[in-house]
C-alpha cells in the first residue's frame, strides 16, 4: 500500500537495536575487559510493491551491530592480582572446568584454594607454561611488563596473549568471547606482549558518546515518526476525498 | 520491546550494591585489620537476536549470528588482602602481623574463624581473648603474677613472671585464596570451599609474614580512593537511569504513534 510506512517502521526497528547497544554499553561501563559494541547503518533490499518493481528499489535502513576489539584505558587498581593489558592486541587464554577455552581481556584474577590463577568465573588462566600455580612457600608473584611471571628471583611462567585475523567470528560467552564449536579459527601468539601488573583493562566504551548517541536515537525515531504520522494523515484525507460519502 | 530499559535496570542494581560496598569500605575505614571489598562484574549472558544464516525477513534486521547483551550483573565481591598500615601503640598485647597469615579464634561454639585483628586481651583466667572475649589459639595461660610479655618478629613469645619464664612460639594460618574467606562480621572470617583450609606455619618462615609487638594492623581502605570510586558509581548509576528514562520516552512516543 503505502511503503514509506514501512521504511519508517523499518528505521525505527533499526534505532530500537541502536538503543539496546547504547543501553548495553552504558550499564556494562563497570565491567573490566569489556569492548563495546558499534552500530552502523546500511541500506538493505526493503520490502518489494509490484508496481514499483520496474520504477524504484525500495531501500531500507538495517542496523549492523560489530564489537570494537580497541583496547580501554588501563587503570591501575593496586591489587597485585590484577593484570591489565597494555598491547593493543591479544586476549588471555583461560579454560573452564568443563575444558572448554575462552579468550578475554579482563585481567581481573585471584589464586584459588589450588594457588592457581583463576579469573572471576574460576577458569584458569592459561599462560605460554600452562596454568600459573603459586608456590606457597615461596612469597609473592610479580608479573614483568614483558609477561615473564616471577615468584621472589625464579621465573615460573610467562604470560602470553592470542589473538586472532577473524575477530568477527568470535561470539560473547561467559567470561569473555570463543568460537562456535564447529567454525573454529586458529589463535595466533601475539608477538611481544606487554602488561601492567596491579592495573586493569576499563571498558573502551566512552560514556559522553554513549550519551550523545541516546540524544541521537531518540531525534531520530522522532522524525521518523512525525514522517509516518504526515503519510498516515495524507493517506486519511485521501479516503476521505475519495468516499465523500463516508 | 526493546532491552535498553533492562539493560539500564541490570546497570542500577550493579551499580546500587556496589554503592553499598563502598560505603562499607569507607565506614570501616578505621576498623583493625579490615581488608577492603571491591565489586566485580561481568556483561549478562548474551541473547541470539538472529541465528546464524537466518532470513532477515523485510530486511530491518541486524545481519547473522549478531549477539546482543542484557546488561551487566555483579559476579562476585572479593577482598583485596594488600598489607595494612602498621601503627604504634606501644600496648604488649597488641600484635600485628606484617605479611601474610591470620590469627585463629576459637568460636564459643568451638569452630575457628581467622582474624587479622591483634588487639588482644587476656581475661580472668590469664587467657588471650580477642575484643568479642574469644579464645586465641596457641596461647598459654598467663600466670597470675607475670610481670612482662615479649613477642619476637618470627613468633617467639616469652613471659617473664616472678616465679621464672615460659617460652613457646605462636602459629600462625594461611588460605590458599583468602579472598574466598567468608566475612561473619566482628572482624573474624571462617574458611569455605573456596578459600581453601587453614594451613599452621610458624611466623617468619616459608612465605608467612612476622609479628610486630606493640604494633596494631589499620584498616587498608584508602578514603581518597574509595570517594573516587563513588563518584564514579554514582555517575554511572545516574547514566544507567538516563537510559531507563530515554527508553521509556521512546517507547511512549511510538504508542502515540497511532491516533
Amino acid at each position: 500500500m503505502n511503503p514509506g510506512l514501512d521504511y519508517g517502521a523499518s528505521a525505527l526497528n533499526a534505532l530500537q537495536k541502536w538503543q539496546d547497544v547504547t543501553a548495553l554499553n552504558i550499564s556494562s561501563n563497570v565491567y573490566t575487559g569489556h569492548k563495546q559494541q558499534v552500530v552502523a547503518f546500511e541500506a538493505a533490499g526493503g520490502t518489494k510493491d509490484a508496481s514499483f518493481d520496474n520504477v524504484m528499489q525500495a531501500v531500507t535502513p538495517k542496523a549492523v551491530v560489530t564489537t570494537d576489539f580497541a583496547p580501554g584505558k588501563v587503570i591501575p587498581t593496586g591489587n597485585p592480582t590484577d593484570i591489565g593489558i597494555t598491547s593493543a592486541k591479544g586476549f588471555f587464554k583461560l579454560e573452564t572446568p568443563g575444558g572448554d577455552v575462552v579468550y578475554s581481556r579482563d585481567g581481573e584474577f585471584h589464586f584459588n584454594q589450588d594457588y592457581t590463577l583463576v579469573n572471576k568465573q574460576g577458569y584458569i588462566v592459561q599462560a605460554n607454561g600452562g596454568a600459573i600455580v603459586k608456590n606457597p612457600n615461596k612469597g609473592e608473584i610479580s608479573i614483568n611488563p614483558d609477561g615473564k611471571v616471577y615468584q621472589g628471583k625464579t621465573l615460573i611462567n610467562q604470560l602470553t596473549l592470542y589473538d586472532f585475523n577473524d575477530k568477527a567470528a568470535l561470539i560473547k560467552v561467559n567470561g569473555g568471547y570463543s568460537f562456535p564449536p564447529d567454525k573454529p579459527v586458529p589463535e595466533e601468539a601475539v608477538e611481544k606482549p606487554t602488561f601492567l601488573q596491579g592495573a586493569l583493562e576499563h571498558s573502551n566504551s566512552n560514556p559522553i558518546m554513549e550519551m550523545v548517541a541516546l540524544i541521537q536515537v531518540s531525534r531520530a525515531m522522532e522524525s521518523n515518526m512525525t514522517a509516518m504520522k504526515s503519510l498516515d494523515e495524507q493517506m486519511g484525507r485521501a479516503i476521505q476525498f475519495l468516499n465523500p460519502m463516508g | 520491546m526493546g532491552l535498553a530499559i533492562y539493560a539500564g535496570g541490570t546497570g542500577m542494581d550493579a551499580e546500587q550494591i556496589n554503592l553499598d560496598i563502598i560505603g562499607n569500605n569507607l565506614a570501616n575505614v578505621n576498623t583493625v585489620g579490615y581488608k577492603r571489598s571491591k565489586a566485580e562484574f561481568q556483561d549478562l549472558l548474551y541473547q541470539n537476536v538472529q541465528a546464524i544464516g537466518a532470513d532477515s525477513g523485510t530486511g530491518n534486521e541486524v545481519p547473522t549470528g549478531v549477539q546482543v547483551g542484557n546488561g551487566v550483573k555483579l559476579v562476585s565481591t572479593s577482598k583485596i588482602f594488600t598489607q595494612g598500615e602498621l601503627t604504634l601503640t606501644n600496648e604488649d598485647k597488641d600484635i600485628a602481623i606484617d605479611g601474610v597469615g591470620f590469627f585463629e579464634v576459637t568460636m564459643p561454639d568451638g569452630t575457628k574463624s581467622y582474624t587479622r585483628d591483634g588487639a588482644f586481651k587476656v581475661n580472668s583466667n590469664g587467657e588471650f581473648t580477642n575484643n568479642s572475649g574469644y579464645l586465641i589459639s596457641g596461647f598459654q595461660s598467663l600466670p597470675a603474677d607475670a610481670q612482662k610479655i615479649f613477642v619476637s618478629d618470627n613468633g617467639q613469645i616469652t613471659v617473664q613472671s616472678a616465679s621464672g619464664s615460659q617460652t613457646y612460639r605462636l602459629p600462625i594460618y594461611r588460605f590458599a585464596n583468602p579472598g574466598g574467606l567468608k566475612s561473619i562480621g566482628g572482624n573474624l572470617l571462617v574458611e569455605t570451599d573456596a578459600s581453601g583450609t587453614a594451613e599452621q606455619g610458624n611466623p617468619g618462615e616459608l612465605g608467612f609474614g612476622t609479628l610486630k609487638q606493640g604494633y596494631l594492623e589499620m584498616s587498608n581502605v584508602k578514603p581518597v580512593t574509595e570517594m573516587v570510586n563513588l563518584i564514579v558509581a554514582q555517575r554511572a548509576y545516574e547514566m544507567d537511569s538516563k537510559v531507563v528514562q530515554a527508553a521509556d520516552e521512546n517507547m511512549s512516543k511510538i504508542n502515540q504513534l497511532k491516533r
